[in-house]
């Protein structure tokens, strides 16, 4: 099956029955605009395959798409609106129709480049300085995305006083000069890179504590590849993840340690898929954790992974949880879970803010008291200092 | 594009702003559906107000240079109502969509067009009340859209439709004028109803921007009975014999095998192989009364059939019940090919002629040698047949002629051709066929002469409810 059935393979079954709009973050986020919302962006789909002849702005409408599956867990037919949109980025991207997005493009070029989306290095294993770790066939995989939120948020704030327009044609530029990337180096935000640090010190920390034996690749993990996936360049991707698994061989590595749920769905469920014999395993860390903690009186609400929830991974971060303090879930949870909004971030930041802001006021509903347990979801709901990523929530309630 | 088009877009624009205008093709290109089988034109332009003055503009300037508007909320029509067929320009008006007021002493809800119904009980659930009014896709439609359509749902059975629920509203006239409709009272006696003259005129009269409607507190405890069988005969006798024992249940939903193996998984139930037919009814009573309930009308059921199955854990009732709501959407899966299309029929006869009517539309189905499913609001008469349509002239036709002979069954049998989903573009045919039948198309000349007061320049959702060309 090519590119092309394989969307009308799955646009076909839509009655556009609307059911996916109800819970698309990006439709209300975007004003209703339903090109940004999950039913009209399989209609756009539909059209732009049936209408060849059409020189059709495609781009945003699937770039926007958060690819939190919200959309298939309420369709009657069983549509993922979700995957017509990788299918449609991956479309793009061959040139075949719509335009590519140069940011997008950008931040691809980056990656095969640089082996990092804003062209970190040192930058994203400064977090380890000090702390020592074991030589071992175990290794703990950031995925770097602890480490590009102060970036992203430093770079968000310039963006917002510059025309989208301009953004566009500077990163067209910048393409043909990628080494500019590497200015992104210098515009992070302190204090959430503080915070973030401690974060994967925390989890370092808590390995460590409940026995559990690894090492860090330091600068030299790459990033593993999850903006190729996510924004369509799926054969530039398959290309890259062949790299960072021989890399990981190359080291002598059996199993990785994630982080981040992003990273975790993508190594666990992405490179399967594109990496013949992919015979790493892989774990979460909030799995490995075997720790005494503290009862936590006043009670929290979670902000749940997409990625694990909605694509159907599991994970032990809740039974912690539960053991430490009453959970009071979210009104929208598990299945039917709203994203943070934090995959628009570096493409659609005013998207990414809209979907963040009504997220983050569903939840403190429930309680003041928030836990994220994604990178992603911490940079975009921690609003105020009652947010707190797991790592730092559970480390501050581990009994020495 | 004419001139007065580009003035007028150009007029909006410069009014409400770029933000609230869409004019680019891959923007106006999902607006160009529903959950219709229609496919409608490319609108000149999409607006999203966000507040009554807005629509007033939009609808003033579109009257000043006669450009043809549509209006659209959820975009779960069913009959072709919120695409358009006229040059013209869109409005959305999910972006009016606060929930105003909840007073559950004076038994009413103030909400904006744009909220989902499936939100509103969300909302009122906790007070414990609810909005009775209950359409299949009530977690996409909204209030202003159920209230265009006179929308009914699987409750009508118990609570009626969307018109006995509704109070007052707020209204914007095609020339721009905001009109009030009723009030905050459970009675009111003054002058026409003009309440119940917007409720299901599918936007032809005005665009609604606020409603008071009724609420009603959560019925204190519920289970769900399901009966198989093998007959439809049974299954209507099984209805009028619970009916006529004086109870009235919370829900009462018939499906065929069909619709039963398009969501059959979803049920989470053992169906008995021979079933050809189930029966689903939901009834409610204090706490302490529901099993007492429940056997009763169980021995009803079993009287017409040996298979009786009794739900009470309320997420195995939560999961049948958005199986049945999605019903509609699961049908697709028994296409033939992905060409196939399925159009959703909508008659209504009175409950005591529902079996006699069906197996004349069985009938009709089988002479016809179309595929079709059969479900619906067996409680109060509403039948759904699912017609599979092969996308091409000659099965448009054949459908077209089903749809005629199914219509003429539920007239003859004292129905309408329309229970809750309007008339649209789709029955144009079928609501005159229902009028010359009863001799009295005069009624429609009336109809077209209130449209008249309301919308002389004729901008208003044309084509919806009274066929016209383009």
């Amino acid at each position: 099956m090519n590119l092309i059935e394989e969307i009308e393979n799955i646009t076909d079954k839509c009655i556009s029955c609307g059911f996916c709009e109800s819970v698309c973050p990006t439709l209300g986020a975007s004003q209703y605009n339903s090109v940004f919302g999950a039913r009209g962006r399989v209609i756009l789909a539909d059209f732009a395959l049936k209408n060849p002849d059409n020189d059709l702005e495609l781009g945003d409408s699937f770039y926007s798409c958060l690819d939190c599956y919200a959309c298939v867990n309420v369709c009657p037919a069983g549509v993922n609106a979700g995957v017509v949109s990788e299918l449609m980025r991956e479309f793009i991207v061959t040139g075949e129709r719509g335009k590519k997005n140069p940011v997008a493009a950008l931040i691809r070029e980056s990656i095969m480049e640089y082996e990092s989306p804003l062209g970190l290095k040192r930058e994203a294993a400064e977090w380890a300085d000090g702390i020592s770790f074991q030589k071992s066939d175990t290794v703990i995989i950031t995925g770097h995305m602890y480490q590009m939120m102060p970036y992203t948020r430093a770079i968000n704030r310039i963006r917002k006083h510059i025309d989208e327009s301009v953004v566009k044609n500077v990163a067209s530029a910048m393409k043909n000069h990628i080494s500019l990337i590497k200015l992104s180096r210098h515009f992070y935000d302190k204090k959430l890179k503080e915070n973030m640090d401690a974060d994967l010190r925390n989890i370092v920390a808590m390995l460590k504590k409940s026995g559990v034996e690894f090492g860090y690749l330091g600068e030299n993990e790459p990033y593993p590849g999850m903006f190729l996936y996510d924004l369509g360049y799926r054969e530039d991707f398959r290309e890259y993840a062949g790299r960072f698994y021989n890399f990981l061989k190359e080291n002598g590595v059996r199993r990785v340690i994630t982080v981040d749920p992003h990273t975790h769905d993508l190594l666990l469920n992405g490179y399967p898929e594109y990496v013949p014999g992919f015979d790493i395993d892989v774990v979460y860390y909030t799995d490995l954790l075997d720790l005494k903690y503290r009862k936590f009186n006043d009670g929290i609400t979670i902000q749940e992974p997409c990625h694990i929830v909605l694509h159907n991974n599991q994970f032990r971060a809740l039974d912690i949880l539960n053991s430490i303090t009453d959970v009071s879930m979210p009104e929208r949870n598990g299945k039917l879970n709203m994203c943070c909004g934090g995959p628009d971030e570096l493409l659609f930041p005013d998207t990414a803010k809209n979907v963040s802001m009504q997220r983050y006021s569903e939840l403190k509903e429930k309680s003041e008291n928030v836990v994220t347990i994604c990178p992603l979801c911490y940079n975009n709901l921690a609003y105020d200092s009652k947010v707190k990523d797991f790592s730092q929530f559970v480390k501050e309630m581990v009994i020495d | 594009m004419q001139k007065q088009e580009t003035d007028a877009i150009s007029e909006l624009i410069s009014k409400l702003g770029n933000k609230k205008i869409l004019t680019t093709k891959e923007e106006l290109i999902p607006f160009m559906k529903d959950a219709s089988y229609i496919t409608g034109k490319l609108p000149l332009a999409v607006c999203l107000p966000d507040n009554a003055g807005d629509i007033s503009t939009i609808l003033s300037v579109c009257n000043n240079y006669r450009i043809n508007v549509t209006v659209r909320s959820g975009g779960t029509s069913l009959t072709g109502s919120s695409v358009t067929d006229f040059n013209g320009i869109i409005i959305s008006t999910m972006n009016l969509n606060r929930i105003l007021e909840i007073n559950t002493s004076s038994r009413y809800a103030v909400c904006e067009p744009g909220v989902r119904i499936d939100l509103l009980n969300q909302e009122l659930k906790k007070c414990n009340f609810f909005y009775p009014p209950d359409p299949a896709s009530s977690r996409a439609s909204t209030i202003g859209g159920s209230l265009s359509t006179n929308a009914g749902g699987l409750r009508a059975v118990r609570y009626g439709a969307t018109k006995e629920w509704v109070l007052g509203m707020d209204v914007v006239v095609p020339d721009g004028h905001i009109i009030r409709t009723g009030e905050y009272t459970l009675k009111r006696s003054a002058g026409y109803d003009i309440t119940a003259l917007m409720i299901g005129s599918e936007g032809t009269l005005g665009v609604v921007t606020k409603a008071i409607l009724k609420i009603e507190p959560l019925p204190e405890a519920t289970a769900k009975l399901i009966a198989f069988y093998k007959d439809i005969e049974s299954v209507g006798k099984s209805m009028n014999s619970i009916k006529s024992k004086g109870i009235t249940p919370l829900i009462a939903e018939f499906m065929d095998l069909g619709t039963i193996n398009s969501i059959r998984k979803n049920m989470e139930i053992d169906i008995p192989e021979y079933t050809q037919f189930l029966l689903m009814i939901d009834v409610d009573s204090p706490e302490e009364g529901l099993a007492r309930k429940i056997q009763n009308v169980k021995s009803i059921l079993e009287g017409f059939t040996d298979d009786v199955t009794v739900i009470t854990d309320q997420n195995h009732m939560d999961r049948i019940y958005a199986a049945r709501k999605g019903a509609y959407s699961a049908l697709l899966d028994l296409r033939e090919n992905n060409h196939q299309l399925v159009v959703i029929g909508d008659v209504i006869v009175p409950s005591s002629e529902l079996a006699s009517t069906m197996k004349e539309i069985a009938e009709s189905i089988n002479n016809d040698g179309m595929k079709a499913t059969l479900f619906g609001h067996i409680g109060d008469g509403n039948i759904h047949a699912n017609i599979f349509m092969d996308n091409t002239d000659e099965g448009r036709k054949k459908m077209e002629k089903l749809q005629m002979d199914i219509a003429r069954a539920a007239i003859r049998h004292r129905g309408s051709v329309s229970a809750e989903h309007g008339i649209g573009t789709e029955k144009n045919r079928l609501l005159y066929e229902e009028y010359l039948e009863r001799n009295s198309i005069y009624t429609l000349e009336i109809m077209k002469s209130i449209k008249k007061v309301f919308d002389p320049n004729n901008i208003l959702n044309r084509g919806k409810i009274f066929y016209e060309s383009d």
